[in-house]
């Protein structure tokens, strides 16, 4: 085989392997063992980007790859100062022991190289105790070879920077969807716990423990604006951290350095405040030592603002790593925060109105009783009458599982049923015997009577109707107005039945009372007919289980 | 001067002889360890040879080889016994891996086992007794080179049966393994020469797919038929599948390095589909030479043989030396051409002893600090229990 062919088979076989490559590490690397496999140089170095030739006896140059000597290839990525003249010049063998001193160690092992310039910027160096046997012209070999490598060096250097890039925007996606994931599981946790609220103080403990469990927070406080001379922040619930710990720590919202930490400002500025680094940041100087025994390295604090905007006080969330709260996840996290705003203040108008409507209740009951008491004062035969009738009405109407507010509603409406009696002269109502049609007439008239009395009560339910349709009868044979069925509504239905069963009952001046049993055949002995199905049976069952008049 | 007493062939492997040997030289030398080179036909006697050096705690290490060479001659009887004075860091790792992805880690992790004994010296020579079934051993050099570099000289040896038949081949006192590597760290040592002496012809072909030792297609049609025509234009000799085994020997590949230097793969299997296996990788895309044996330069390669030596450490005369010899030259030359290559090794080196064994394949540089590679059809040559060498 003559020379040439030689040279061929070569390049062919370097230039198969370096086309190979698309990542310049493993390109050199493989470029060196072809280099040192065809001619027998033991070591081999890349020097890629050497500085500017200012005419400096020594180069500052980085060694970007190592093969065959131990003590170089641990100083890979290292910039090395060398001579220039063995890093400079054209493609040469050259015996030069003292180029080599700095490259061969204690041992002076090396005294032959190959220097193979890589287009101007670069070069190669082989290294050898001794130089190689060959009858090649190494120095020309290798010429096309390195014209190649520069250009695959290049192309390897696009490479390895698009797939940096690419591996540094997956890792960064995968943090950001990390965060904005935990702060969704909070927000979504945190929302649950608002539609299950009923109670401030719970609500707030709550909310701390999903940003803490749920999302994984190191800890999370709320704490409450007070209009104090200290302008103090008090916590009122907290998760992650002790309540004695928290205690300790003083928070304000005044314009000092306790208010200068992001608590404070976030009270003050109405904004969320970010501390990326906690243990070093001047504005959470106060709580630098507090941090790092609790592990709180960044921190985030919410203002809770009420429905004018104004903050009333503020929720701080701790996380264990520095820069924790991006910008997706602030904005996640504010939503919680606004949302366990809403909560407060929706279960402070909530119980603002339960507050207002017990206390109206009060007065109208008030006002019930004692319109109660006057009619009973004018027919004392008939006192408690109402009083009963209420008491049973509201047995039936639990006994029909009915809600609590028309309960009520059915009870007072019971406690006034009759006021319309006030209309019906005092003897009449207290006369022994039977009455006459236009006496009867005229008692007839105390259910319209009554409707006029409370007609223009704004009670929350139909009392002023329940009052005037008591008498109303199934079979359309009551009075006033001879409604049948459904036209009566349920709960008059209900007070028509306790009415009678507390009439027949009871002593009236002009009979003995009759008794439970009697009553309770009267509606049994016309169910369907004159009385609701329902209420009857719903009656008959609550004096079986018991029932007794007061 | 006494000349050295660390190598000793014992023709038969009885018990007796064996426990007198190691007796007399455990009272020489009590931290002594022994290296054990068997014949094939033998390897019924680890588990014997193991149990002496158990019985007398004395640390142990072993392959074995088609056959031993021992006073210029081939023998498939008997065994050689190597003494280290102290045993060396040895270590055995069966089933070296062969998938890229776990090369990587597998050369790291013997890397980390071989560092912390280098710190002592340079001196160091990395002894390998490869099992010559590993098909990957050129790639497992390379990344074993770019992990110890310098720090340690290269030089081994492929045991295993000539009939490349799997065999556990390389033992130590209590295990026998193969597929893998038996690794120690000689030291104060030279390293080891070697030569062969193959001629490239002019006609190359490029290798258009490989993979391992395994070669597909040359020239973009299979391998064998390519091979068959080779052969044929360049030694008007005409090989078919059913001589292939015979003519295969003396017709390796050659892979030309830009030194002068020819890498030899000899093809040692023929598949159905045309594809040849050899022992020792060939690089996707090398250009392939068909090589014809050398017609006998046995005195170039002996005399670059004992030249190598003397650089390595002055004369070999009256030294104790250890040699492998390919056993696809001895099947190319003949056995008695190859016995006389023995022999006159012996006489040139005038070495006192020379313990060796037929290889099936060899790891060495052709010149002192080399880029380690693995070849065939060499002979590797190295001092044995000099200490100031």
């Amino acid at each position: 085989m003559n020379h040439e062919q030689q040279i061929l088979t070569i390049l062919y076989e370097m230039a198969m392997a370096i086309g190979g490559e698309v990542s310049v590490r493993p390109l050199l690397t493989k470029t060196l063992q072809q280099l040192l496999y065809h001619t027998s140089f033991p070591a081999g170095l890349v020097f890629l980007d050497l500085p500017r030739d200012t005419g400096a006896p020594t180069i500052e140059a980085r060694l970007e790859a190592a093969i065959g000597d131990f003590e170089l290839a641990e100083n890979v990525g290292r910039v090395l100062t060398l001579p220039a003249a063995l890093l400079r010049g054209t493609n040469e063998v050259s015996d030069n022991p003292d180029l080599l001193a700095s490259l061969s160690g204690k041992d002076n092992a090396y005294k032959t190289f190959l220097r193979l310039p890589i287009d101007q910027n670069g070069v190669i160096l082989l290294l050898a105790p001794k130089p190689p046997r060959t009858e090649l012209p190494l120095t020309r070999i290798f010429q096309p070879v390195m014209a190649n490598l520069a250009k695959a060096i290049l192309l390897c250097r696009h490479h390895d920077a698009y797939t940096t890039g690419l591996v540094t925007e997956r890792d960064v996606a995968w943090e950001n969807l990390r965060k904005v994931n935990r702060a969704l599981k909070t927000l979504s946790s945190g929302n649950e716990v608002l539609v299950r609220a009923s109670e401030e103080t719970a609500l707030l403990k709550q909310m701390c423990s999903v940003v803490v469990e749920v999302g994984g927070y190191r800890a999370a406080w709320v704490g409450y604006a007070q209009q104090d001379a200290q302008k103090s922040v008090r916590p009122m619930a907290q998760h992650g951290i002790g309540a004695d710990a928290l205690g300790k720590l003083r928070f304000s919202w005044a314009d000092d350095e306790y208010g200068m930490g992001p608590t404070g400002a976030a009270i003050r500025s109405g904004e969320p405040q970010v501390i990326a680094d906690a243990y070093t940041d001047p504005r959470f100087a106060p709580w630098h030592g507090d941090a790092i025994e609790m592990g709180c390295a960044s921190v985030l604090a919410l203002p809770l603002t009420d429905s004018d905007g104004q903050a009333f006080g503020v929720m701080t969330i701790d996380a264990a790593e520095r820069n924790a709260f991006d910008e997706e996840e602030i904005r996640l996290l504010l939503e919680l925060a606004n949302d366990l705003s809403y909560g407060i203040v929706n279960l402070r108008s909530r119980a603002e109105r339960l507050r207002s409507a017990e206390r109206l209740y009060k007065g109208l009951e008030d006002a019930i009783q004692a319109i109660a008491a006057t009619v009973e004062m004018r027919d004392p035969y008939t006192a408690g009458h109402q009083r009963r009738v209420a008491q049973l009405a509201e047995a039936i109407a639990i006994k029909l599982a009915l809600p609590p507010e028309r309960i009520h509603g059915i009870r007072l409406a019971g406690t006034v049923h009759d006021v319309g009696k006030i209309g019906v002269p005092a003897e009449m109502l207290s006369k022994p015997g039977t009455l006459n049609s236009l006496e009867f007439n005229l008692i007839k008239m105390h259910s319209s009577v009554g409707h006029e009395i409370l007609k223009d009560v704004e009670f929350p339910w139909p009392i002023a109707q329940m009052v005037r349709s008591h008498h109303e009868r199934q079979d359309g044979s009551g009075y006033p107005d001879g409604l049948r069925g459904d036209q009566i509504p349920l709960d008059t239905r209900i007070i028509a039945v306790a009415d009678v069963v507390e009439a027949m009952f009871s002593y009236r001046p002009y009979r003995p009372g009759l008794g439970m049993r009697a009553a309770l055949d009267e509606i049994t002995g016309n169910r369907g007919k004159l009385y609701d199905e329902q209420v009857v049976d719903a009656c008959c069952q609550v004096v079986e289980a018991g029932f007794e008049f007061k | 001067m006494t000349p050295p007493n660390t190598l000793r062939y014992l023709p038969t492997i009885e018990e007796r002889l064996l426990d007198e040997q190691l007796a007399s030289w455990q009272a020489e030398k009590p931290e002594m360890g022994v290296l054990v080179l068997l014949p094939e036909a033998e390897r019924e006697a680890v588990p014997r040879i193991q149990q002496a050096c158990t019985r007398r705690g004395i640390p142990l290490a072993g392959a074995i080889f088609p056959a031993l060479t021992e006073g210029g001659a081939f023998r498939t009887q008997g065994v050689w016994l190597l003494r280290f004075d102290e045993m060396p860091y040895t270590a055995l790792y069966p089933d070296l891996p062969r998938e890229p992805g776990k090369i990587q880690a597998a050369l790291d992790a013997i890397a980390a086992d071989l560092k912390p004994h280098l710190r002592d010296t340079h001196d160091t020579t990395l002894f390998m007794l490869f099992d010559a079934m590993v098909p990957n051993i050129a790639t497992l050099l390379d990344e074993l080179y770019l992990r110890l570099a310098n720090r340690v000289r290269y030089m081994g040896a492929n045991a295993g049966s000539e009939s490349f038949k799997p065999i556990p081949c390389l033992f130590d006192g209590s295990r026998i393994i193969q597929n893998g590597v038996l690794a120690m760290l000689l030291k104060p040592h030279q390293g080891a020469v070697l030569e062969h002496g193959y001629l490239a012809p002019a006609q190359m072909l490029t290798a258009t797919s490989t993979e391992g030792n395994h070669i597909m297609q040359i020239d973009w049609r299979p391998a064998f038929e390519v091979y068959q025509e080779m052969a044929r234009a360049q030694y008007g000799v005409e090989i078919t599948r059913e001589n292939f085994y015979e003519y295969g020997v003396h017709f390796p590949f050659g892979i030309v390095r830009a030194n002068g230097m020819t890498l030899v793969r000899i093809p040692v299997a023929l598949e159905e589909d045309g594809s040849l296996f050899c022992v020792g990788e060939v690089p996707p895309n090398a250009l392939l030479a068909l090589l014809k044996a050398p017609a006998v330069d046995s005195a170039q390669t002996i005399g670059a043989l004992t030249e190598g030596l003397e650089e390595l450490g002055g004369s070999p005369a009256g030294q104790e030396l250890l040699l492998f010899y390919c056993a696809g030259r001895r099947l190319h030359l003949g056995i008695d051409a190859a016995q006389n290559e023995l022999q006159l090794f012996a006489q040139r080196t005038q070495a006192s002893r020379i313990a060796g064994a037929l290889s099936l394949g060899e790891i060495g540089g052709t010149t002192r600090w080399d880029y380690p590679l693995f070849h065939n059809a060499t002979l590797v040559a190295s001092y044995w229990g000099r200490k100031d060498t």
